[in-house]
Parts: structure tokens; C-alpha cells; sequence
């Protein structure tokens, strides 16, 4: 396995052309994947990190603009994100230990097929749009769900037929917003359920990650929670039909339900919700 | 300097002595097996493992490993000179598959090569034919009348081929006596497997001497048992092998059954060259066993008073696809099942049952950690139901003096755990919870627990020391396993102690089996008690010596030298009735402050006070440290560990996945008090605490989750989605405890 | 060693030292294996345990997830050195208060440890070591270790003090 480094989006794109070249970043799912799960070694490791379009995070007025190297530890500490993005920070500083904190990207959260997508599902909250970059001048913008498909099949950044990397993702500013997990502890887990929540206008949008194949926007579950009705009902219904266009994941018994409610009624108080039913 | 003159040696024992060898772990100098590179021309070896926990192995074909560059042998059963058999208790599992896969943990064949690259390359290169075989999953199947049998291979009899072992006692007429109680409280728990998560996964080198004898370098709590295990593989005399310990990275039972050793040997013996092998952590996850899966079933009765006169129970432990030592933690787990306290009648029936699933093994607690669970939360559920408090129906149910344990087995000293309940009373009380703030409840609970000292059930229980005086310097050779509990400082403290010496001026050897005489398992809470009490027996005799030869000791020119073995007193196995079936116990009482979310049913930890009683605190930061290992091991226990396996096979392949508890999750306050009583079976008094520690904690925190919530929890651990489950639950029909009106 | 030619150089506690296996390898294999320092552990390999943890320019990082030339140039500390005094300010308060058993975990622990601020609450040291997995000690002995580093004298008798 060779390795190099590469400055600019041109020189990734160019790399990727080589045989068996993968675009590297943080490395923590590459490096577990070549180690844990044996995966065929790539021939090639093609270090982004000094890729400057892909750094820093800016304001550009009505948005964030988030580098796609930008780090989970950078994203937890960041006064931008704090302010306008907090479902970003807080699944940011959810995420994994400090020293994986410092080396996960938010490229990295999306691109890689991920049991718990956590950085990815917040920024599905803040209805993010994923910037991919096709060729040196040429950038594609994705909503984040479809980034996330594409993601999940392998199609960004490596393998696909023919070259993209991400370069940033913009987040529309959003004042009111959190992003909560349960894991199999109270630290570095992976989360088991996951709920982002974010109010704009009093109109709660609600994300759920755990009991499918990829996170979601529960639609009725974000009405409900608007409106400060019970959610059960529409959790189980939301899920119900995100299961049946995904193919895949089980319908939770009520107690799950239950507890699926009370995390998103959890994140929602933390988001500046309403106080809803019980 | 010379002995006598150093009184500050008389005071070794009780003393916070650093830890020996603690420099080189601060330094990363410490040489664990993995940190052996091996000598030049050493070969490296990587198991092949089957995908399915439950095949025919119809066909293994090495050819393709043997193409692999580097790779220079792949081993099967063909080639095992002996036995391919070993096991702790029972040798019962395969050293290499020979036809079947009867667990994860199989070996079907091992790669030998000349670098580690190539033999991890020729395992994966070697094909392995199955045909999958129907397993054995779920415990409570075990027995069906059409369960798969998972074990052909042993003998038959009348009873279910899945039934490895089974115990059944009476005492007094339950039947009246239940019909007499005030209040009947009945209860089924479940706990499931638990990887041990020692931080230092396996690895050994094994070189051949010029002598023709193997050495092998490892970690493991009870080298003596390996070298025997593996001789009967290898056919050959004991004698041939040797083992050097390195560092011990943390054990808890988990490297009490062999696990690479055999191979190792094996290898190194058929290839005539040093063998490394390191195991990785996922392989590490399946090769070793898991705590054993409790199905616990209670009916308790007791009179207004809370006085308890009747118990009945169930006891179903999935055995996995081995033997290990289940058939002895059947026996430790029913003799702890009613804990310390009186029943006016009991009725238990214990079943071990062989499933496809991971082999159990010993795990901090030995069957003590589940029954403890479920027989303390069954006390304070008595106690809640008659309005109670806990810790006074303990004290009522209590007896004092030397009696009978409901099992039958003989005891004395049961007021060290009224010492514990009364140190913890005091503890704990003068601080109290905050109110309920919006969806998080507070609560306390409270739990005792007795554990063990020694093997028991007529087992020849021993430790043999070798002290050897010459110079003022003594030098204590004993093969006590150091597995990061301190038990080679404990001893430098008894023999300076006992010799009138400065810890410096003593040195353990314990590391070699060719020159330190066998201590026995570092296991069962023993080690303090048993190599404590060998090594305290030769210094004496030492001191007998000299003071017969009548030459002062500051003159003393030549050694004197001296062997001893101890052996705890004699036990009786429950096949011969009642009797002392276990030698010494050792008490606890814990106290748990838990937060609940209950709406997320997230519970978080505030404190516990563990109260210990140590007979004689040997060195009190080892104790410390024993003892907040062993809290926050019960935490993780009682709420976050688990190990899902899907047909047989792992899920897991991690520690996060584990759920091992972080510093994130671990109790911020935990208060260690120590009892010293001064009467355990050990030098001046101790008693083995390694596993007492993580006890108590676990029903304390249930307790403490029920006094915050409302719910009792009986299903480990005690997840958030249990915890809401329950919470569903009571929300939608009445608790069932019952009352006889 | 299957090296594509290329050396790495960095500076090892110290010293600057040459690894001319594969760039691509991990820092750990290269520490342990070419450069036969083995007090970074290997407890895992997927950056769950922290055993591995070693400083990089003085912040803490997995070896197990950092091909070497990642660290070409830099500085790279491990528990061997011996010219880091917030590490050693951590590892005797490590042995003052025993924060250590089996002491796996103890290298990577001491210098994540070391990187903690002086004066840093208990809940924030437990979130910085919150990817060292330790399963002897509870870690409160490694928390009270970590406060007193941070209190600054080392020397300074312990609780529990006292040595052999």
C-alpha cells in the first residue's frame, strides 16, 4: 500500500484515476476497516488533508459553509456552530473519544457506509446540502439524504465510475437545534438510537437514526411535536414508512416507541421546543 | 542491613507498599507476551476458525495456505501427537476440530510461517468444507424433548443428552411453609454472557531448549494446569514443558482456561523452532469463554416480620458448547443462591445445560455475581412489599455463629456481613438524595453479598512456597499468578513481615515454573489466603531453623531455606451431603445513589459506597484499587455489558460493542470502606476480596433503580430499553408480588 | 516489509529516527516492530481501547489509525521518553497513588493524562480519557493520579504515600 498526499481537488480527482487509489482523511474507518475487518488493501492511500478548499468553516451569511475535513473536535468547538448549527455540535462532540474527535471528518461521517452516521444525521436535521466536487472547477450539490445513498453505495469519494470527492456541506443557520444519542454506554458508543431535532418557525423538523438502514426525516413526528401532540403513534408510522421505501429494519415494540419518544421530546427541550404532552 | 535491625519491616503488612514491578509499568517496560519479538528464526502462527458455531468440518484444505509465500505448515488434528483434547475441569474440547465445530471458539487448523503477514495471509487462504448442523441458541430450549444435541460425542445416559450437570436439594416442607407466608414474592432473572475485556489480549512464544524441553512464554492464571493440559496433547511427561510468565494484562477469570498455550507448544514441537502468536482483539473476543448466562428463578415467602420461611428456586445456566468449570459453578452458584440468610425451608433445583453457544467460563464472581442478583433483589422486594427497610430484613434473616448455609453447606463468621450492613448504614447515611428534578428520579439502594475463598467441594486446595534466607535478603519462590491484582507485593509484605525484613530486602519469584513451586490457580479469591498463608508457613519454618541452630540471623552466612505448603481446610463435594462444601467466605455490602431518566431510561451512577470485609487489609492501595475495579465492573454489569450472538457466532467484535464502561460512565464517587475483623483464613487474618468486590454492586444498583423508578429490574443489564419496557409495563398492570390473605 | 521505497523521518523522543517500511504502515507496528519500542500497546486496533495512544506534535493519537506518513517530520513522543515533563510529572503521580494494576492500559493513559490542563475539573479528565479503556481500576485511582499532576508537585507525599 502506497501513500501521498495531495493538494488541491484537481490533484485528488487526477489520483483517483490511479488503480486502487482511495481517498484517505481521518483514516478512523479506513484504518479499522483494513485492520478489524481485513479489508483488501487499497493500493493507494491519497491523503486530502491539505486540501485547503475542503478546510475551515465560514459564514457565509444565511449559512455555515463546513469544510469536509473539518474535524469532529473542531466542529464540538466551534462559536459558528455553537451558535447556528448546535444539532452539528452535539452530535460532533457525541462522537467516538478526543482522539478520535481529532481525526474524524465531516467528509468522512458521509461518504463511509456507517452503522451511526451521527455527523451526517445532524446535518440532516439542519437540512444541510452536501457540496461534491466532479471535476477541478466542477461542484455538484446534493441534498444530504441523497449524499447519504450515494455514500452508503461507495459512490463518493472512492470507487465510483467516475471521480467526486466531497468538498464541504453548507448548513442553513438554524438558532434552535440538538442533536441527542443513546449508546451502549454514556461514552464513546455508537449510538443505538439517535434523534436530531431542529424548530424553525415553531415547525419542528425531526430526524431518527437506529431502527433503519439510515437515518430519516420523520415527518409526522416533527408535526406532532409542533403541534405538542403525542408521539408514539406517528413514530411508529413515520418508521413504518421509511422502512418500507428502505427495505430494511423492524417496526420497534411500544416500549421502544416509548423510548424513541422520550429522546426526540429530550432533544427537542434542548432544542427550545415547546414543552409537549406526556 | 541487617534484619533485626529494621523494624519498619515488622510493619510491612498493612502498609500502602508500591506495587512491585509498578516502575516498569509506568515506563511501558513491562514485557507482556505480545512485546517478545522472538528469537531469530522464529515462526509465526494465525489460527483458521470456521464461520458457523455449529458444522461438520467435512474437509480442510491446506493447499492453498501452503501456497501462500513465508507459509511453512499448516497443523490439524492429524498431527496431534496425543489427546486432542483439554479442558480445566473435563478435557472436552479439541486443541484442532477433528469433524465438528461445536463452537465459536474452535480451532480448525494453524498456519505456521515465517513472518506474521504470511500466516494471517495462509489462514485466510485455508478452505474449510461445512455443513452447517443445527444448534442449540436459546437456554431455555436446551431441554425440549427435540433440541438438537449439541454434544454427541459424549456418553449417554437417561437424562437429556443437553444436560451436562444438575443439583436439586430440599430442606424442611416448602409447601407449608409457603402457604403460611404473609407475603410470596416471585421473581425470574436473566443475565446474559459477559466478555471479561482484559486489556492485554492473548499472545505466547514457545522456544525449544537444547534439552529438548519447550518454553513458553505467557500470561495465564494457573501455568502449572496449562503444562498439564497440554502434556496429555502433546503425549508426553509434564516435565518437558515449562512456562515463564510475562506481564499479566488483567485476567478476571478469562485466562483460567487454556487458550493458545496447547497450539503454541504444539507448534513449536512439530516444527522444532520458537512459535510466536499474537491474537488480535477480535479474535481474542472469540477465542476465550464468557460468564455464564443465568435463568433464575425465585419464590420466596416470609411471615409478617419479614422473616423468610420458604424459598423455591430454578436454576438454568447455559454452558455453552464446553465443559470448562461449569460443573463447579453449578455447585458455587447454589450454594450462594440464598445467600447468608435463613430460610425456614428451601427447594432448589440447578440445571447446567450444553448449548452451541459460546463456552462459559470463571468470570470475577464464579455463578456468585448472578444469583447474588436475583436472591438480593428478592430481599428487598420482601422488604418493599411488607414495607420494610432492606437492610433490617437482612439483619433479621441473619443468623450469627456457626450454622448452615440454606444450602446446606456449614459456615460460621456470617456476622462480617452484619459488619458490612452496619459500616454501610453508617456510610451512607448524613447525605441524601435531591428531589426529583422533571424526568429524573433519585433513588438508593441497598445489597449484600457473600463470595467464596477457595475452591471447596473436596478439592485439594494448595499453595507451595520456597523461602530461602541468606545475607538478610530473603528470597520467596511460589507460582502465584500476578494478574495486575498485586498478589507478588502482598507477598514480599507477609515474608518481610514475618522475617523482620524491608520489602526491599525480599524478591518474589513467581514467574517460572522450574524454580517456583505451584500455587494453584490465581482464581476463586485464593490467592492472598492460600499463597499468603504457604509463604508465611516457610518464613516461620525458616525462623524455627535459625532458632535452632541458635546463630543470630545478623551473623548469617549461609541460607537456610525452607518449603511449605498450605492447604485450606478440608472440604466436602455435595455428592457426600451436607458438610463444609466451601472453606471461607468473604462479605460486602454495597450502597448505590442512581439517577433515572425516565424518560429515556438512561440511569446514571452517583455513588456507591462498597463496604468490604478484607479480615486484614494487606496493602490498603491495592485494596482500594480492588475494590473500585470491582464497583465499577458491577456498574458495567448491572447496566451496560452485554455480548449478542447470533447462532452461536459473536456479534461482537469490539469493546465499545461490549459495552466495557468508559471513565465517562464510571461512578464519580466511590467511597471504599474497608472492615477488618481480623478472622479470614489468610496470614493475620485476610481474607480474598477480588471478586466480593463487584458483587453487592449489582443488586444495589437495581434496588437503587427500583427506590428511583418504581420498577425492579430483572434482566441484565439494565438498559434504557428495559428500563422503559418495565416503566411500560407498570404503567399497565400491578407489580407481582402477592399476599396470602 | 513490503516498503514502497519510500524512508519517514521523524523525531522520536528525542531522536530522529528512520522507518523504511511501508509509508503506509502504522505508526504502532512501525514503533513496536521496526524500531522495537513496545510500551505502545496493542489493545485493539481500532482505536477503541487507547493503548495505543502516543503524542504527535504533543497531542495525543491512536498509532493504531496513523499510517507513518502521517508523522514524517514531526515529533512523536511515547512512554518511553524521558524529556517530557508534564509526562513525567504524570507518571510519578501515577505510582504515588498505584493508579495502575495490570498496567496495559498505563502507557497510553500517562500520556493522554499528560494533555490534560492543570485544573481541569474530574468531569473533564474523565472526558479525556474517556477513549482509554482500563478495566482494572474503576479509573478513580487514574482520576486522582491526574489531579495530582495537575497540582503540580510531584514530589509531595501522597494520600497513600510511601515506596518500598
Amino acid at each position: 500500500m502506497r501513500y501521498s498526499r495531495v493538494s488541491s481537488v484537481g490533484e485528488a480527482l487526477t489520483a483517483m484515476e490511479r488503480p486502487g487509489a482511495i481517498l484517505y482523511a481521518g483514516g478512523t474507518d479506513l484504518m479499522v476497516a483494513l485492520t478489524r475487518d481485513r479489508a483488501p488493501s487499497p493500493g493507494e492511500l491519497v491523503d486530502i488533508k491539505g486540501v485547503q478548499a475542503a478546510r475551515g468553516i465560514r459564514d457565509d451569511g444565511a449559512r455555515l459553509r463546513v469544510g469536509a475535513l473539518v474535524t469532529a473536535a473542531e466542529l464540538a468547538n466551534d462559536p459558528l456552530v455553537s451558535s447556528f448549527a448546535s444539532a452539528l455540535r452535539d452530535a460532533a462532540a457525541a462522537t467516538a473519544a478526543p482522539m478520535l474527535q481529532a481525526r474524524a471528518t465531516v467528509g468522512g461521517n458521509i461518504a463511509t457506509p456507517h452503522p451511526a452516521p451521527d455527523v451526517a444525521a445532524s446535518l440532516l436535521t439542519l437540512s444541510a446540502t452536501v457540496c461534491v466536487a466532479t471535476g477541478p472547477d466542477a461542484v455538484e450539490r446534493l441534498a444530504v439524504e441523497d449524499a447519504l445513498i450515494r455514500g452508503g453505495l461507495g459512490r463518493l469519494e472512492s470507487g465510483g465510475a467516475s471521480p467526486a470527492m466531497i468538498l464541504a456541506v453548507e448548513v442553513p443557520k438554524a438558532t434552535r437545534s440538538a442533536f441527542g444519542k443513546l449508546g451502549t454506554r454514556g461514552a464513546f458508543s455508537r449510538s443505538t438510537l439517535a434523534a436530531g431535532v431542529s424548530i424553525l418557525d415553531d415547525a419542528c423538523r425531526v430526524v431518527l437514526c437506529g431502527d433503519t438502514a439510515r437515518p430519516f426525516v420523520a415527518e409526522s413526528v416533527g408535526a406532532a411535536l409542533s403541534r405538542g401532540n403525542h408521539l408514539c403513534d406517528s413514530i411508529a408510522a413515520d418508521l413504518q414508512a421509511a422502512i418500507t421505501s428502505d427495505g430494511s429494519g423492524t417496526v420497534p415494540n411500544r416500549a421502544r416507541l416509548r423510548l424513541i419518544a422520550g429522546l426526540v421530546r429530550a432533544t427537542a427541550e434542548r432544542a427550545g421546543a415547546r414543552e409537549g404532552d406526556r | 542491613m541487617t534484619a533485626s535491625a529494621n523494624p519498619s519491616g515488622r510493619e510491612s503488612v498493612g502498609r500502602p507498599i508500591a506495587r512491585a514491578g509498578g516502575s516498569d509499568k509506568v515506563w511501558g517496560s513491562s514485557t507482556f507476551p505480545a512485546d517478545r519479538p522472538g528469537p531469530s528464526g522464529v515462526l509465526h502462527a494465525a489460527t483458521v476458525r470456521a464461520s458457523l458455531a455449529s458444522a461438520r468440518l467435512l474437509e480442510i484444505d491446506t493447499a492453498p495456505a501452503l501456497a501462500v509465500p513465508g507459509v511453512v505448515r499448516v497443523l490439524t488434528s492429524a498431527d496431534v501427537p496425543g489427546i486432542n483434547r483439554f479442558g480445566l475441569a473435563e478435557a472436552d474440547q479439541p486443541v484442532l476440530a477433528d469433524g465438528w465445530i461445536r463452537g465459536a471458539s474452535d480451532v480448525a487448523a494453524l498456519v505456521i510461517a515465517t513472518d506474521e503477514v504470511a500466516a494471517r495471509a495462509g489462514a485466510r487462504a485455508t478452505r474449510l468444507v461445512l455443513e452447517p448442523l443445527p444448534g442449540v441458541y436459546d437456554v431455555e430450549r436446551a431441554l425440549d424433548p427435540d433440541a438438537p444435541v449439541v454434544r454427541p460425542d459424549r456418553p449417554g445416559g437417561d437424562a437429556h443428552p443437553n444436560l451436562f450437570a444438575s443439583r436439586s436439594l430440599i430442606r424442611g416442607d416448602v409447601d407449608a411453609e409457603m402457604s403460611r407466608a404473609h407475603v410470596i414474592v416471585e421473581g425470574t432473572y436473566r443475565t446474559g454472557h459477559v466478555e471479561h475485556a482484559f486489556l492485554a489480549p492473548e499472545a505466547g512464544l514457545a522456544v525449544p531448549e537444547t534439552d529438548g524441553s519447550l518454553v513458553l512464554h505467557v500470561a495465564t492464571q494457573w501455568p502449572e494446569s496449562d503444562l498439564r493440559q497440554a502434556a496429555a496433547v502433546l503425549g508426553e511427561g509434564v516435565e518437558n514443558f515449562a512456562i515463564v510468565q510475562d506481564t499479566i494484562g488483567g485476567a478476571f477469570g478469562g485466562r483460567e482456561d487454556v487458550s493458545l498455550q496447547i497450539l503454541l507448544l504444539l507448534a513449536a514441537r512439530l516444527c522444532e523452532a520458537p512459535v510466536r502468536m499474537v491474537w488480535d482483539r477480535v479474535e481474542s473476543i472469540r477465542g476465550h469463554g464468557k460468564r455464564h448466562p443465568f435463568v433464575i428463578r425465585h419464590r420466596t415467602g416470609a411471615d409478617a416480620e419479614g422473616r423468610l420461611v420458604a424459598g423455591s428456586l430454578d436454576l438454568l445456566i447455559d454452558v455453552g458448547c464446553y465443559a470448562s468449570t461449569s460443573r463447579q459453578l453449578l455447585d458455587n452458584a447454589l450454594v450462594h443462591a440464598f445467600g447468608p440468610y435463613d430460610f425456614a425451608s428451601v427447594r432448589a433445583a440447578a440445571q447446567a445445560v450444553f448449548t452451541s453457544n459460546p463456552y462459559s467460563c470463571a468470570f470475577r464472581g464464579f455463578g456468585v455475581n448472578q444469583v447474588t442478583f436475583a436472591i438480593e433483589q428478592q430481599l428487598n422486594r420482601v422488604a418493599a412489599e411488607l414495607g420494610l427497610d432492606p437492610a433490617r430484613v437482612r439483619r433479621l434473616n441473619l443468623p450469627t455463629g456457626p450454622g448452615r448455609l440454606a444450602s446446606g453447606c456449614e459456615i460460621s463468621g456470617r456476622e462480617g456481613l452484619e459488619r458490612t450492613l452496619r459500616s454501610a448504614d453508617d456510610a451512607a447515611g448524613g447525605t441524601s438524595l435531591p428531589d426529583a428534578r422533571g424526568t429524573v428520579a433519585y433513588g438508593r439502594g441497598v445489597a449484600s453479598a457473600m463470595k467464596n475463598n477457595g475452591f471447596g467441594f473436596g478439592v485439594d486446595d494448595a499453595a507451595t512456597a520456597e523461602v530461602t534466607l541468606c545475607e538478610g535478603r530473603a528470597r520467596v519462590r511460589i507460582g502465584a499468578a500476578d494478574v495486575g491484582q498485586g498478589i507478588e507485593t502482598v507477598l514480599v509484605q507477609i515474608a518481610a513481615k514475618a522475617l523482620g525484613l524491608a520489602e526491599d530486602e525480599v524478591g518474589v519469584e513467581w514467574r517460572d515454573t522450574r524454580a517456583s513451586p505451584e500455587a494453584g490457580s490465581s482464581s476463586a479469591s485464593r490467592q492472598t489466603v492460600a499463597a499468603g498463608n504457604a509463604v508465611l508457613c516457610a518464613c516461620e519454618k525458616v525462623l524455627e531453623q535459625l532458632s535452632e541452630s541458635g546463630s543470630p540471623r545478623e551473623d548469617q552466612d549461609s541460607a537456610v531455606s525452607a518449603r511449605c505448603t498450605w492447604r485450606f481446610p478440608e472440604t466436602v463435594g455435595m455428592d457426600d451431603g451436607p458438610g463444609v462444601h466451601l472453606a471461607a467466605f468473604g462479605w460486602s455490602t454495597a450502597v448505590a445513589d442512581v439517577a433515572v431518566d425516565t424518560r429515556t431510561g438512561v440511569v446514571r451512577v452517583l455513588r456507591v459506597v462498597n463496604v468490604v470485609d478484607a479480615g486484614r487489609a494487606m496493602n490498603p492501595v491495592l485494596l482500594r484499587g480492588q475494590v473500585e475495579g470491582g464497583t465499577v465492573m458491577g456498574q458495567g454489569y448491572a447496566l451496560l455489558e452485554r455480548f449478542p450472538c447470533r447462532d452461536g457466532m459473536p456479534e461482537v467484535t469490539g469493546l465499545e460493542a461490549c459495552g466495557v464502561p468508559t471513565a465517562v460512565d464510571a461512578v464519580p464517587a466511590i467511597e471504599t470502606v474497608i472492615v477488618e475483623d481480623g478472622d479470614g483464613p489468610g496470614p493475620w487474618g485476610a481474607r480474598g476480596i477480588g471478586e466480593v468486590t463487584m458483587i453487592a454492586v449489582v443488586p444495589a444498583i437495581t434496588a437503587a433503580i427500583h427506590a428511583a423508578c418504581g420498577v425492579w429490574i430483572n434482566e441484565l443489564p439494565a438498559t434504557p430499553e428495559r428500563i422503559i419496557s418495565q416503566l411500560e409495563g407498570r404503567w399497565e398492570r400491578p407489580t407481582s408480588g402477592s399476599r396470602n390473605e | 516489509m513490503n516498503g514502497d521505497g519510500v524512508v519517514i523521518e521523524f523525531t522520536l523522543n528525542g531522536k530522529q529516527v528512520r522507518s523504511p517500511g511501508s509509508s503506509a504502515r502504522r505508526v504502532l507496528d512501525v514503533l513496536r516492530h521496526e524500531l522495537g519500542l513496545t510500551g505502545t500497546k496493542d489493545g485493539c486496533g481500532v482505536g477503541e481501547c487507547g493503548a495505543c495512544a502516543i503524542l504527535v506534535d504533543g497531542e495525543p493519537r491512536l498509532s493504531c489509525l496513523l499510517p507513518v506518513a502521517e508523522v514524517a517530520g514531526l515529533t512523536v513522543t511515547t512512554i518511553e521518553s524521558t524529556d517530557d515533563e508534564a509526562v513525567e510529572r504524570v507518571r510519578s503521580a501515577f505510582l504515588q497513588e498505584g493508579a495502575f494494576q495490570c498496567g496495559f492500559c498505563t502507557p497510553g493513559m500517562i500520556l493522554v493524562a499528560s494533555r490534560i490542563p492543570a485544573g481541569a475539573s474530574d468531569d473533564e479528565v474523565r472526558a479525556a480519557i474517556s477513549g482509554n479503556l482500563c478495566r482494572c481500576s474503576g479509573y478513580a485511582g487514574i482520576i486522582r493520579a491526574v489531579r495530582r499532576a495537575g497540582a503540580g508537585d510531584p514530589d509531595a507525599p501522597g494520600e497513600h504515600g510511601g515506596s518500598a
